[in-house]
């Protein structure tokens, strides 16, 4: 055991102490240094205590702000010896809240409009204004996704598609657009099958269920073994915070979760099955709010799919014929009698011999082959049926006993256990009560897990809410609240956040008021007092100024798009296939066909999530690894990042679209056209010096281009003075003000 | 490389009038260090502290140099991935006794129902190089080198499907999302050249590889440690240089401006560490587009070279290809390059199939050997050969008609690892008498991890990162270093 576990496994020893598992007897082996009297016997420690509201605490400086968060942190930045920032700038602010909500820029009028009156009720209005945005859901349904991992295809060896996935995607959106209760949104997912009361809309949700990525295994019972850890897995750390998954095979080595805690926690879902089941469209679904383009859509797709098949049965079957006919065989010969008959193997040596085939033969009976692949194949037939991935309890598994398994192996069996929640919680290992149940036993963890008086499930989620506006949790490790995690130094901010979240009815929308609105939030990136209290507190823990902030990569995407114009805003229904490098696509080994601009200009949230190969703008912007949960994503430079953002096909035609339109209504107008594109890219008018720099570059880099032509340089620079204001759209989209949030 | 190096102090000349008088201290740094690369400036901000007082500085630069954990003369890394998997009784694990049987039933079952026979190996075996070890008659250039192999027999791993295999062979995990044994060697040593990609992923000219990217990953681990796929026809790197027709002048033009804009963008964001690197990796990209052409451009080996790696005959070409730019990549600094052959899954016809395979290898990889020895570099280049698991000692009836080979098998394969202060001459370990299983001297797939860690200079017990709840390593709970191969 190295050093460092063995620390940890003596932190684990005092903590089963607090939570009287340990017997006795064992207090002879613990370390006297490490048992110290810190931890009282009888105490669980926090996050695992009782969810009571503290009392906002008293501050010298009483004129900062009345906003509780603002007290609660400045009482710690007091203590400190630490000053808040100031506020950070109207422009920086109405940014900072229209990317945190919506993910996206704001409109350069809108940002005028505010800027001539920034006063609290209009930045009030503007959240509320956000809020009741569509790309609010969009923006924080992605936020989910990371969590759950979601693709719309399984992963793994094969990575088959999982077709009727999208419409998970769509209920996370609708959740949030809608502020759907979050305890109710947590039983939806788990169990909404237990729940009639939530209809169809709530069974989408059971898609939650059905993330797990499978292994190719040779026995079955490891699949079985494999789902169902993957399934107590998700639940503890995205609703918990809960790392169970240590506890499979060993008691968990820093947190109260013994093993037995983890089986009885499986046993909820031992009789859980997750298949793709028919599941009518709802009310709130796209296939019904607007029918006549679903239909047109289903149809081009049907008519897309039966084209290519159609292609390739001629293709084939011309290939195979000119091979029969090679072989002199009586024309008039059954191609099914003939013998012996040209065989999909035969086909295959003639072709990559390339004896029988010209160049571009050859390349459609490659081309077809990939079409037709068995595996990452997403030219799904079924994507617009009405099925959905739906749970149930199985009679044919429907034991509620399992057993506890040594190290995790199911040939091992040891002590039987039945459904039941954390001892550390309860305080007992009772199992539940089954008696009377109507319906799945999942029913009752969902209840449990969103009952008020869970003390994790709140805690985790308000620390989540404010992660996404901050960059960074008050607990950094956002889905592991336990001893080994980054902890916290605001315990009683999140306990306090947590009671108003319960209170508010487990709204979300009221979290962002109540978090948007504190000083705290509006704080200044930079600090006049940088330089000292960086010796106080170099990680900022304690809050004394807001941390930079990158775009994440979904928001550059979508950033692009509406500066360049060409944002498409429909939503819903299943993804759109984006364009990406062809000689990519083979070695992943996949293939698609690009869809039509139009819909490959819509938010990246409805782009195609193949688990096999991740799209490469999100990819080197640190986007969600789909095959694992994401609590926090990374923020990493790193060189590839410039070939997707300064080279790439996609940068340079939204470049060449901001351009078109600038020239459109600028003409020859040069400071005009840098005015307006710093307005879309910035929300700011360019300072002197910018604007000099950036005249001068498109003066002298027109003069420069024109004379190349002549010269005959062979670059296809003929746009003239368009490609010169290509160049500096291209420039100002890589530029790191439009990256960052100050 | 340097003649192709781009003239970054070219940018002052093409801007007269633009005076940095109006600009902060960050900016006439940044001219003066523009010629020698940003690399310089941000070096020296660093050490100003500039950049101390961000919050993950141990993952701010994560491609800078950093001394191993012992140490060791291996720096770099060629992986030669035999895909498909080769046959351990086909090329480095003669079994006599096998070829007595051949023809022969056997009463087991694997995949259908079908009647089994036994299959002996179609090659002759002879003996080479001073320890007289035998190789197969596949590899004749190769067992010339033989002195510098050691050569591990008793090799197992835990999944025998292709993709869950490779994953496992390129991650340790058969589970896609934990990084590869490359993107773990940068996060332990970083790249001793920043104008190429650390991690190097040469694939097979004919496709993809079982389970595509997931098997260069970087996963949790930081983004820059991920592999970076090299076509070996075609554009070396997808959006590497435009594919919009621009000037390079027009492309430095374009940097120029976006430096200037950035620059100003600093001075007011003092505590945002991540702007020096990106504006670095400005710099970085347009060094690439010359510098790793110029890294693969095997146009400038001699004729002598070029023969050497099989470049003279159609069959060793494309791995010929491969293999010298491998060299020229590890010349200069790349960490770890993985090299992939297709085509080793031999169910059927292995006579065939993996006398072809031999063909288009043996010249190539023996003319690596032998080159890397000729200029000094074998010592600090460690070479690995072997595929994802071993084959079996049958065959269906079916393929025994038309040309038996062999299914797959994860209880016995064969590697080898050569350079990099392996001791060469050397067989470890030993499978039964019929080839089918390891049974003397066993390693598992995670102590070829932790070999080859070790020989790199890392302790696979102590090359961490926390994820997800604990520690996570390549070899997972550990592995053991194959000690045979190491001392």
């Amino acid at each position: 055991m190295t050093r460092c576990l063995q620390k940890y496994f003596k932190i684990w020893i005092v903590v089963l102490f607090a939570i009287g598992t340990l017997p006795v007897n064992a207090d002879e082996e613990v370390d006297p240094v490490t048992a110290n009297e810190e931890v009282d016997a009888n105490e669980p420690i926090w996050p695992w205590t009782k969810l009571v509201e503290p009392e906002v605490p008293q501050v010298r400086n009483k004129g900062w702000s009345e906003h509780p968060i603002d007290v609660f942190v400045l009482k710690k930045l007091e203590e400190q010896g630490l000053q808040p920032a100031p506020s950070a700038s109207p422009r920086a602010l109405l940014r900072r809240v229209q990317f945190g909500l919506v993910g996206l820029p704001p409109d350069p009028q809108e940002m005028r409009e505010f800027l001539q009156d920034p006063s609290p009720e209009e930045y009030r209005r503007r959240i509320e204004q956000f809020l009741d945005d569509d790309g609010y859901g969009e923006r924080w349904a992605r936020h989910w996704l990371d969590l759950v991992r979601y693709a719309d295809t399984q992963g793994g060896a094969l990575d088959y598609s999982r077709p009727h996935m999208w419409r998970y995607r769509d209920y996370v959106i609708r959740a949030f657009n809608q502020d759907r209760p979050y305890d109710r949104f947590v039983r939806e997912q788990i169990a909404a099958d237990a729940f009639p009361q939530y209809g169809d809309e709530g069974k989408i949700g059971l898609a939650l269920l059905h993330q797990w990525v499978p292994v190719e295994r040779t026995v079955p019972q490891l699949n079985r073994r494999d789902f169902l850890e993957d399934v107590v897995d998700v639940t503890g750390a995205v609703f918990m915070g809960v790392t169970l998954n240590c506890a499979r095979c060993h008691d968990h080595k820093y947190d109260p979760i013994p093993t037995s805690d983890y089986y009885r926690m499986e046993a909820f879902f031992a009789p859980l099955e997750v298949s793709a089941k028919s599941l009518p469209f709802t009310e709130f679904e796209v296939a019904r709010q607007d029918p006549k383009r679903w239909e047109q859509k289903l149809q081009a797709w049907k008519d897309l799919l039966a084209k290519r098949k159609k292609w390739q049965d001629e293709t084939f079957s011309a290939y195979k014929e000119h091979l029969r006919k090679l072989r002199k065989l009586p024309a008039t010969a059954d191609l099914k009698d003939a013998a012996p008959r040209v065989g999909y193997g035969e086909l295959s040596t003639a072709v990559s011999e390339e004896i029988l085939f010209n160049e571009d033969e050859v390349a459609a009976f490659r081309l077809i082959l990939r079409q037709t692949a068995r595996f990452v194949n997403p030219n799904h037939e079924a994507y617009f049926e009405p099925k959905a991935y739906q749970a149930q309890d199985s009679s044919f598994h429907y034991v509620i006993a399992t057993h506890v398994l040594s190290g995790g192996n199911f040939r091992l069996k040891e002590d039987a256990v039945e459904p039941g929640y954390f001892s550390a919680v309860t305080g007992n290992s009772e199992p539940v009560n089954l008696e009377g149940l109507v319906g799945s036993p999942r029913k009752l963890l969902a209840n449990w897990i969103s009952a008020p008086d869970n003390p994790l499930t709140a805690r985790v989620m308000v620390n989540r809410i404010w992660q996404y506006h901050f960059g960074r949790g008050l607990v950094a490790t956002s889905s592991d609240f336990g001893i080994n995690g980054s902890g916290t130094v605001h315990p009683e901010l999140i306990d306090w956040l947590a009671v108003q979240f319960i209170r508010s009815g487990w709204s979300i929308k009221e979290m962002h008021r109540l978090i948007l609105t504190s000083k705290v939030y509006q704080q200044s990136m930079s600090h006049p007092m940088t330089e000292q209290f960086e010796q106080i507190d170099p990680a900022n823990q304690y809050l004394w100024v807001r941390d930079p902030i990158r775009l994440e990569a979904e928001v550059i995407r979508d950033s692009v798009l509406a500066v360049s114009g060409q944002l498409n805003s429909e939503m819903g229904g299943p993804p759109f296939f984006p364009e990406v490098d062809d000689e990519l696509m083979r070695r992943a080994p996949t293939w698609w066909e690009p869809s039509a601009v139009d819909q490959r200009h819509r938010r990246t949230i409805y782009m195609l999530q193949i688990r096999s190969l991740q799209n490469p703008l999100i990819k080197v912007f640190d986007g969600a690894n789909m095959n694992k949960s994401c609590p926090v994503r990374g923020v990493t430079s790193v060189t590839p990042q410039v070939f997707a953002l300064f080279n790439s096909k996609f940068l340079r035609e939204q470049s060449q679209a901001m351009a078109t339109s600038l020239q459109d209504v600028y003409g020859a107008d040069v400071a005009g056209q840098v005015r307006q594109v710093y307005q879309s890219v910035m929300q700011r008018d360019p300072s002197e010096l910018e604007l000099k720099w950036c005249t001068a570059f498109l003066r002298r880099e027109t003069v420069e281009s024109d004379a190349e032509q002549q010269a005959g340089v062979p670059a296809d620079r003929s746009q003239g003075p368009a490609g010169t204001l290509t160049d500096l759209c291209l420039v100002l989209l890589n530029s790191n003000e439009f990256l960052f949030l100050e | 490389m340097s003649n192709n190096e781009p003239r970054l102090s070219n940018s002052e000349g093409s801007h007269p009038g633009l005076i940095s008088a109006e600009l902060g201290r960050r900016d006439c740094l940044f001219r003066l260090g523009s010629g020698l690369g940003a690399m310089a400036l941000t070096s020296m901000l660093h050490q100003d502290g500039a950049l101390s007082a961000t919050r993950e500085s141990s993952n701010e630069r994560p491609l800078d140099p950093k001394p191993p954990h012992f140490p060791r003369p291996a720096k770099s890394c060629i992986f030669l991935f035999m895909s498909g998997a080769p046959s351990q009784m086909d090329t480095f694990d003669p079994k006599p006794d096998l070829d007595k049987y051949h023809g022969k039933p056997i009463t087991r079952i694997y995949g259908s129902l079908e009647k089994r026979l036994y299959v002996g190996s179609p090659f002759k075996f002879s003996r080479h190089g001073q320890a007289g070890i035998d190789v197969s008659e596949i590899f004749p250039h190769l067992a010339r080198s033989v002195d510098e192999l050691a050569i591990v027999r008793s090799l197992h791993t835990s999944v025998e499907a292709h993709t869950t295999a490779t994953f496992f062979m390129n991650t340790g995990e058969a589970i896609p999302g934990s990084p590869s044994l490359g993107s773990w060697l940068i996060y332990g040593l970083g790249t001793e050249n920043e104008n190429l990609p650390a991690f190097v992923v040469l694939p097979d000219h004919r496709g993809g590889v079982f389970g595509g990217p997931m098997n260069w990953s970087n996963a949790y681990l930081p983004a820059a440690c991920q592999g970076t796929l090299l076509n070996p026809v075609g554009p070396a790197i997808v959006d590497l240089v435009p594919t919009y027709g621009i000037s390079r002048r027009q492309q430095r033009d374009n940097i120029t401006l976006l430096n200037r804009l950035n620059e100003q963008y600093l001075d007011s964001n003092p505590r945002n560490g991540d702007l020096l690197g990106r504006m670095r990796n400005y710099e970085l990209a347009f060094r690439m587009q010359s510098a790793v052409p110029d890294a693969l451009d095997i146009g400038r080996e001699t004729a002598f070279t070029r023969k050497q790696y099989g470049l003279d005959e159609n069959v060793t070409e494309a791995m010929g290809r491969k293999c010298l730019m491998a060299r020229r990549m590890v010349e200069r600094g790349v960490r770890f390059v993985q090299i992939y052959c297709e085509g080793w899954d031999s169910h059927e016809n292995i006579a065939g199939g993996h006398a072809q395979r031999g063909l288009e290898v043996d010249r190539p990889i023996a003319g690596l050997i032998e080159d890397l020895k000729q200029r000094g570099l074998l010592d600090e280049t460690l070479i690995v050969w072997g595929g994802e698991f071993g084959r079996t000692a049958d065959n269906t009836m079916t393929f025994f008609r038309t040309g038996p080979g062999r299914d797959h098998n994860k209880e016995a394969m064969v590697f080898w690892l050569a350079g990099g202060g392996v001791q060469g001459g050397r067989v470890i370990g030993a499978t039964n008498e019929l080839g089918t299983k390891a049974v003397e001297n066993v390693y598992h797939t995670r102590d070829l991890h932790a070999t080859i860690l070790h020989l790199m200079g890392l302790d696979d017990m102590e090359l961490t990162y926390y994820h997800g709840g604990r520690f996570k390593r390549l070899t997972n709970l550990g592995g053991r270093t194959i000690q045979e191969v190491v001392s």
